[in-house]
C-alpha cells in the first residue's frame, strides 16, 4: 500500500510541481541573498529562507497527497478491488499515511541535500574579514549549547542571618524558620544579580567543553534591565574574564553600550578565558556611564540572562535534526489529511487539514491571546471577562493538544543561530505530532473507515 | 451430510439512504440464495435490479440493511475469506497510472504471493487475457475497455481462487474477448471446479454457461432454478436436421396435421452473429491483418487449480504428442497411457504439495481435472479462429 501511494504520488503532477519549486528555491536563494552583506549573514539568511520555504512546500504537497489518495479511491473505486484483497482496513489505512510520508521524506533528503551543498558552497566563499570567518565556524558552523553562571551558595548564609537574628536578637519569624531563609535567599540572589553604580560583580561558569583550536571563540550573550532607566535606554558595560582561581586579568576588558531589554552577544577567545572547563567573566558597571553626568543601577532578570555559548556538537547533526523536526511536520499533517479523507471528498480533507496546519503554526499566538501565558489576569484585563479562568481551564489543554505549536516544534531558528537542537526537544515534538496524528489516523480514522462503505452510495 | 454452500445469503434487505439517513430506495428486498460449491451461478436481471448490490454485499463492499451473508462459512469482511475469492468489478478499477505488469504485480502482492510465483502467474495471465507484450508495458488509463477488462480479468485470477465472483464479466468486450471470457469461465469452472458467481444482462452469456440462475426484477428473485427447470418450454417441440426436400417437409407437416390436429411451423435456422463475426475474424487473422488491439492465445494460465509438478508433466506430454489438426470439431480421447502417467505424477506430487490455500491436496479431488486438461485445449478459441492445433500458433 505504501509503495503505490509513493508511485501514485510520483505520478501526481502536483508534486512534481513542488518537486520544480523546490529546484527553484533552492537554486535561486544562494545567489540571490544578500543578508546584511557579512558571509554569516547571508549564510544565516539562506538556510533560514531555503529551509522554511522547503518545510513548507512539502508539508503541502504532502498535505494534497494525503488527502487525494484515499478519497480518489473512494471516488474512482479502485478501493473496491483493493478492499476485496486479503488487506485489512487497518493496513490499507496505515500504508497511506506510510507512502505520503515516505515520499515526503524522500523529496526532503533531497532538497535538505542540495541545501546542504549550497550551505557549504556560500561558508567556503572567502570572508572579508577575520570576524566573518570566526562566526561563521564558531557561531553558524557548530551546535553550541549555554552556560550561566553558577550560583554561589546562597542558602549558607541565608541561614546564618536567620539563626542570628533568632538566637541573638531574638526576633521571631511569623511565616516560619523555612520562609524566612527562603526570603534571604531570594534577597541574597537579587543582590548577586544586581549592579549598583560603580559596582562590579565576578560570575563564574563551569563545565565549560574546552575548545577544538586555540583560535576558537566563544560568544558571550547577556540581557540587562534598569530600574530607572535612562531616556534613550542605553547602558554601558564592561566585560572581563579573569582566571577563576587567582581572579587576574586575562586581557583588556570590553566595554558595550546597548539598548537595555534585549540580547547583546560578543566573542572571546576561548583558549585565554578557560582554565580546566571554568571561566570566570567580571561585568561592571561604571560610575558615570559614558557622555552623562550619571550611572544607572542595572540587573540581569535571571541568571540565564547572562551565558557563555560553547561548541557541544556538529553544524550536521544540528541540520539533521532541523531537517527531522520539518519531517515532523509533514508527518503530522498527512496523518490529518489522512483522517479526513477518510470520510470526505478531497477538497474538504485539504481544507480542514489546512486549517489545522494553519491553527497550529500559530497556536501559540492563539494562546497568547486567550491570556495562557498570563499568570496574573484581573477580570478587568481577562479576554473574557470574569468567565476567564474557567474558558482558559477548557481551552488551553484543548488548544496545547490539539494543534501543536508547529512553530515551537521547529529546529530552524536554533540551526542558523549554531544552538544546540536538543534530543528531548525533539522526541517530545515527535511524541507530540506523531503520537497525536496517529491517534487520530488509528482511533476515529479507523473506526469510520472500518465502517465505511467501500461502494457508498449517495441517493 | 449436506455441502456447505460457498456464499449463503438469507433474507437479505439494502436500502439505499441520502446523507440524512432517509430511506430512498430499496435494491434488494428480502433476498435468498444459495451458491454450492463447484457450480456456475448466474444473477440475472435488468439494470437497477439488485444485482450488483448483491454482489457488493456478498464482497463485503457494501453493509445489508438486514439479513446475513456468509462465504465459505464466514462474514464477507473477514480478511481471511478474501484470499480465496477472485473478483472482478463491473467496471474496471483499476490504477491508471500502473501498467498491466505493475496492476498484476501489485495484487499479487496483496495476497502476499513470493516474488517468482507472482511473476510466473502473471505471464501465464497475460498469454490467457490475450494481452500483447508491448500494451503490458503501458499504464492501464490508456487502455480501451476491453483491455482494461482483460487485465481485470487476470487480476481476479491471480490468487488462485476458489470463488470467481464476475459482475457483468462480457460488458464491454468485444465479441472476441466475450468468448474468451465465456470460454474461460466454463473451464475453469468445469475443470477446475471453482465455484463462480457472475452476474449479467447478456442472457446469451448467462444460457451458455451457467449452471442455475436467478432472475432479478425490482430487488426480488422472480425465477430461479437449473438451466434447463428455467428455459424448459413444455408446450413446444423442435426438430432439428439436415436440409430437407419440400416434399419430406409436406409429408410431415400432413402426417403432424393428421395425428395432433396441429399445424407446423418451418423455418430455416439463421446463423448466430455471433459465430459470422468470429469466423470474419478468424479469416482475417488466417490472411495476418495486423491489428494494434488484443489477441487471443486460447490458453487458461496453467497455475489456476494445478499444482506445479503435476502441470509440468502435463505441458510436457502434450509438447511431445501434438494433437491432430482437425482436434477442434471431435472430442479426442487421450491415449490412455498418457492419462495414465499423468495420474500417477500427479498422485505423487498431491501427497507431497499442499494447495495454496493450505489444505492438502487430495489426489482424488483432482484426477479428473488432470484427465481433462489434455484433451480439452483444441476447445479454445484459438482452435476455433484459425483451425490449428493450439500450441502451434501464438498471438502477436
Amino acid at each position: 500500500m505504501a509503495r503505490l501511494t509513493f508511485w501514485e504520488g510520483l505520478r501526481m503532477r502536483v508534486v512534481l510541481v513542488v518537486v520544480i519549486a523546490l529546484v527553484f528555491v533552492v537554486l535561486r536563494l544562494p545567489f540571490a541573498l544578500r543578508g546584511d552583506e557579512t558571509l554569516a549573514g547571508r549564510l544565516q539568511t539562506f538556510l533560514s529562507y531555503s529551509l522554511t520555504a522547503v518545510g513548507f512546500l512539502v508539508a503541502v504537497a504532502s498535505t494534497f497527497l494525503a488527502c487525494a489518495t484515499l478519497a480518489n479511491e473512494f471516488k474512482t473505486q479502485t478501493l473496491h478491488l483493493v478492499v476485496t484483497k486479503p488487506v485489512s482496513r487497518f493496513q490499507i489505512l496505515i500504508g497511506k499515511w506510510l507512502g505520503v510520508n515516505l515520499l515526503g521524506l524522500c523529496m526532503l533528503i533531497l532538497c535538505a541535500l542540495v541545501i546542504y551543498g549550497f550551505a557549504v558552497f556560500i561558508k567556503n566563499r572567502p570572508a572579508l574579514f577575520l570576524r566573518d570567518a570566526l562566526t561563521i565556524r564558531d557561531v553558524i558552523w557548530t551546535a553550541r549549547t549555554a552556560a550561566s553562571p553558577t550560583e554561589p551558595d546562597f542558602l549558607t548564609p541565608a541561614r546564618e542571618m536567620v539563626k542570628e537574628q533568632v538566637e541573638r536578637q531574638g526576633r521571631f519569624f511569623a511565616a516560619g524558620d523555612q520562609a524566612a531563609v527562603a526570603e534571604y535567599v531570594q534577597k541574597l540572589r537579587d543582590e548577586w544579580l544586581r549592579l549598583n553604580v560603580a559596582e562590579a560583580e565576578l560570575y563564574e561558569f563551569e563545565g565549560l567543553l574546552p575548545p577544538e583550536r586555540p583560535d576558537t571563540v566563544y560568544q558571550v550573550r547577556y540581557r540587562v534591565r534598569a530600574s530607572s532607566p535612562p531616556l534613550d535606554d542605553l547602558v554601558t558595560l564592561d566585560f572581563q574574564f579573569r582566571d577563576p582561581d587567582t581572579l587576574t586579568p586575562l586581557g583588556p576588558p570590553s566595554r558595550f553600550k546597548m539598548p537595555l531589554n534585549q540580547e547583546h552577544q560578543f566573542l572571546a577567545g576561548a583558549t585565554p578565558m578557560l582554565r580546566g572547563g571554568r571561566a570566570a567573566l567580571l561585568v561592571g558597571n561604571p560610575p558615570v556611564q559614558e557622555d552623562r553626568m550619571l550611572g544607572f543601577v542595572v540587573f540581569f532578570e535571571s541568571r540565564d540572562s547572562l551565558k557563555v555559548l560553547y561548541r557541544v556538537g556538529s553544524f550536521e547533526m544540528n541540520y539533521t535534526k532541523a531537517v527531522l523536526f520539518i519531517f515532523l511536520h509533514v508527518a503530522f499533517l498527512s496523518a490529518v489529511g489522512v483522517f479526513f479523507s477518510t470520510f470526505t471528498s478531497f477538497p474538504v480533507a485539504a481544507f480542514c487539514t489546512f486549517a489545522i496546519y494553519a491553527l497550529s503554526a500559530a497556536s501559540g499566538v492563539w494562546l497568547e491571546a486567550i491570556g495562557a501565558n498570563d499568570q496574573y489576569l484581573t477580570p478587568k484585563d481577562d479576554p473574557y471577562g470574569s468567565l476567564g479562568p474557567f474558558i482558559r481551564a477548557l481551552l488551553v489543554p484543548l488548544i496545547q493538544f490539539a494543534f501543536p505549536d508547529l512553530a515551537r516544534y521547529s529546529g530552524i531558528r536554533n540551526l542558523i543561530d549554531g544552538y544546540y537542537i536538543r534530543l528531548d526537544e525533539l522526541l517530545w515534538a515527535a511524541a507530540h505530532t506523531l503520537g497525536y496524528g496517529l491517534l487520530l489516523l488509528v482511533l476515529p480514522g479507523w473506526l469510520i473507515f472500518r465502517a465505511r462503505e467501500a461502494a457508498e452510495v449517495q441517493v | 451430510m449436506s455441502v456447505q454452500p460457498v456464499i449463503s445469503v438469507v433474507g437479505l434487505t439494502k436500502v439505499y439512504r441520502d446523507f440524512w439517513r432517509r430511506a430512498r430506495v430499496r435494491a434488494v428486498n428480502n433476498l435468498d440464495l444459495e451458491v454450492r460449491p463447484g457450480e456456475i451461478f448466474g444473477l440475472l436481471g435488468p439494470n437497477g435490479s439488485g444485482k450488483s448490490t448483491t454482489i457488493k454485499i456478498i464482497l463485503g463492499l457494501l453493509n445489508p440493511t438486514r439479513g446475513r451473508v456468509t462465504v465459505f462459512g464466514r462474514p464477507p469482511d473477514d480478511v481471511r475469506v478474501k484470499s480465496r475469492i477472485g473478483y472482478l468489478p463491473e467496471e474496471s478499477y483499476l490504477y491508471r497510472f500502473l501498467n498491466a505488469r505493475e496492476t498484476l504485480d501489485y495484487y499479487g502482492t496483496l495476497f502476499q504471493l513470493p516474488r517468482g510465483e507472482r511473476r510466473r502467474r502473471m505471464a501465464q495471465l497475460l498469454d490467457m487475457v490475450g494481452l500483447p507484450r508491448h500494451a503490458a508495458r503501458r499504464p492501464v488509463g490508456e487502455y480501451s475497455k476491453g483491455m482494461a477488462r482483460r487485465i481485470g480479468l487476470a487480476q481476479a485470477l491471480i490468487n488462485d481462487p476458489d470463488l470467481l465472483i464476475l459482475d457483468e464479466p462480457t460488458s464491454g468486450l468485444d465479441p472476441l474477448g466475450a468468448k474468451l471470457v465465456k470460454d474461460a469461465i466454463v473451464r475453469i469452472g468445469q475443470e477446475f471446479k471453482k465455484t463462480i458467481l457472475l452476474s449479467s444482462h447478456l442472457l446469451a452469456d448467462v444460457e451458455e454457461v451457467c449452471h442455475r440462475v436467478v432472475i432479478l426484477y425490482g430487488g426480488r428473485i422472480q425465477t430461479s432454478g437449473t438451466m434447463e427447470q428455467v428455459l424448459a418450454r413444455n408446450e413446444q417441440v423442435q426438430l432439428t436436421g439436415e436440409r430437407l426436400s419440400p416434399q419430406t417437409i409436406n409429408e410431415i407437416q400432413n402426417l403432424v396435421r393428421q395425428r395432433e390436429g396441429r399445424s407446423l411451423t418451418v423455418s430455416v435456422p439463421r446463423d448466430r452473429l455471433e459465430h459470422l463475426f468470429l469466423r470474419i475474424v478468424r479469416e482475417a487473422h488466417e490472411r495476418q491483418v495486423e491489428s494494434a488491439g488484443s489477441g487471443v492465445t486460447g490458453e487458461i494460465a496453467a497455475f489456476l487449480g494445478a499444482e506445479q509438478q503435476g502441470r509440468e508433466v502435463i505441458e510436457q506430454l502434450v509438447r511431445v504428442e501434438p494433437e491432430p489438426a482437425a482436434a477442434g470439431e471431435s472430442e479426442t480421447p487421450a491415449p490412455a497411457p498418457v492419462a495414465e502417467a499423468v495420474l500417477a505424477e500427479l498422485t505423487a506430487a498431491g501427497q507431497t504439495a499442499p494447495r495454496p490455500d493450505g489444505q492438502p491436496a487430495t489426489t482424488e479431488a483432482r484426477k479428473p481435472d488432470a484427465a481433462r486438461v489434455k484433451p480439452e485445449p483444441d476447445r479454445s478459441l484459438l482452435s476455433e479462429l484459425s483451425g490449428e492445433e493450439p500450441r502451434g500458433g501464438g498471438s502477436s
